[in-house]
């Protein structure tokens, strides 16, 4: 039995026609899209290697610069050893220096009582003469002696300036050590993140061909069973109307 | 971004699947017999195809958006 309008069947057949129409073109745009998001994703994990690459560069510049720290700490510490060990020295000449004014202020002494018991005055002038000569002695030591001090003072602020420098440089150089931890624990993060981004764009990658190829086989099935449909109704159409024009 | 371009194309998609429905579904009232069947069978089989393509198309929207995500992490 048949049970069809003409109505009908143009309705079918707009329907059909709007549909070809519709999916037209569209397994190229799938396609077009999925190609410009490979593109993005690609950019995307160059970018982050670039970011590893980064870390992994601030992280050797670090290190210079911990090894210059280190250099520097050794260097200093190397003149602290080495003004510190002229300290003893300089301390014994000081001693010997005391010990000879010691020696000069008895001698000196024992001239002037002689000199205070002595009535002959050739005699007088040679105590005196001597007693000069151990004076002068003494001063010289006297002098000798305040520059020992006087260099022992030098060192000794010296060897603070240095220990201020070794102090300040061992504080940067800890502080580098924490920037360095710092930047390789955010290094490993990069990495790892690299990884897991390389994982997912193998995914995308994955599931957008499977896309692309559902786009393009859906175009070309539906676009071939909607035009046989056509062909179908414009046939029903086309015997209606014969049927209609028929004269009885 | 790339996750929106798929969505937009998978509802143009829809729409288009639908539409077709509802013009064959408007024919129904003046068209009843064994002939508007086979159609409805032909049309239904449209839209069982255009699951497949829509649950795909969701697929490659999860994996874009899971890409994203790794990629706005900041460290």
């Amino acid at each position: 039995m048949v049970n069809v309008t003409i109505d009908a069947l143009e309705i079918v057949k707009n329907a059909l026609s709007n549909f070809i129409s519709d999916v037209e073109g569209m397994a190229s745009r799938a396609e077009r899209h999925s190609s410009d998001t490979m593109n993005a994703c690609s950019i995307q994990v160059i970018r982050a290697k670039d970011d590893v690459s980064q870390s992994e560069a601030t992280i050797v510049t670090i290190e210079k610069e911990i090894n210059r720290a280190e250099e520097k700490i050794q260097s200093i510490m190397d003149d602290i050893n080495s003004i510190t060990l002229k300290i003893p020295q300089i301390q014994n000449s000081i001693h010997s220096l005391e010990n000879e004014i010691e020696n000069i202020d008895s001698r000196v002494y024992v001239l002037q009582s002689q000199l205070a018991n002595c009535d002959d005055s050739d005699q007088r002038d040679q105590i005196q003469s001597q007693i000069d000569m151990f004076q002068n002695r003494h001063n010289q030591c006297t002098r000798e002696k305040q520059a020992l001090e006087n260099e022992i003072s030098d060192i000794e602020i010296k060897r603070g300036e240095l220990q201020e420098q070794l102090n300040s440089t061992k504080a940067q150089k800890g502080q580098l050590e924490s920037e360095r931890a710092g930047e390789k624990n955010r290094c490993n993060k990069l990495k790892e993140k690299l990884e897991r981004l390389k994982a997912a764009y193998t995914r995308v990658e994955s599931d957008l061909r499977v896309y692309s190829l559902a786009a393009k086989n859906f175009e070309t099935s539906s676009s071939d069973s909607a035009q046989k449909n056509v062909s179908s109704v414009e046939k029903c159409i086309a015997s209606i109307d014969e049927y209609l024009s028929t004269s009885i | 971004m790339g996750s929106l371009e798929i969505k937009r194309d998978l509802q143009d998609f829809q729409a288009a699947v639908m539409k077709l429905s509802d013009g064959i579904g408007r024919a129904s009232a003046l068209w009843n017999d064994a002939k508007f069947t086979e159609l409805s069978s032909s049309v239904s089989y449209v839209a069982t195809q255009s699951k497949d393509l829509m649950v795909s198309g969701d697929r490659c929207c999860s994996s874009i958006e899971r890409f994203d995500k790794i990629a706005a992490e900041k460290y």
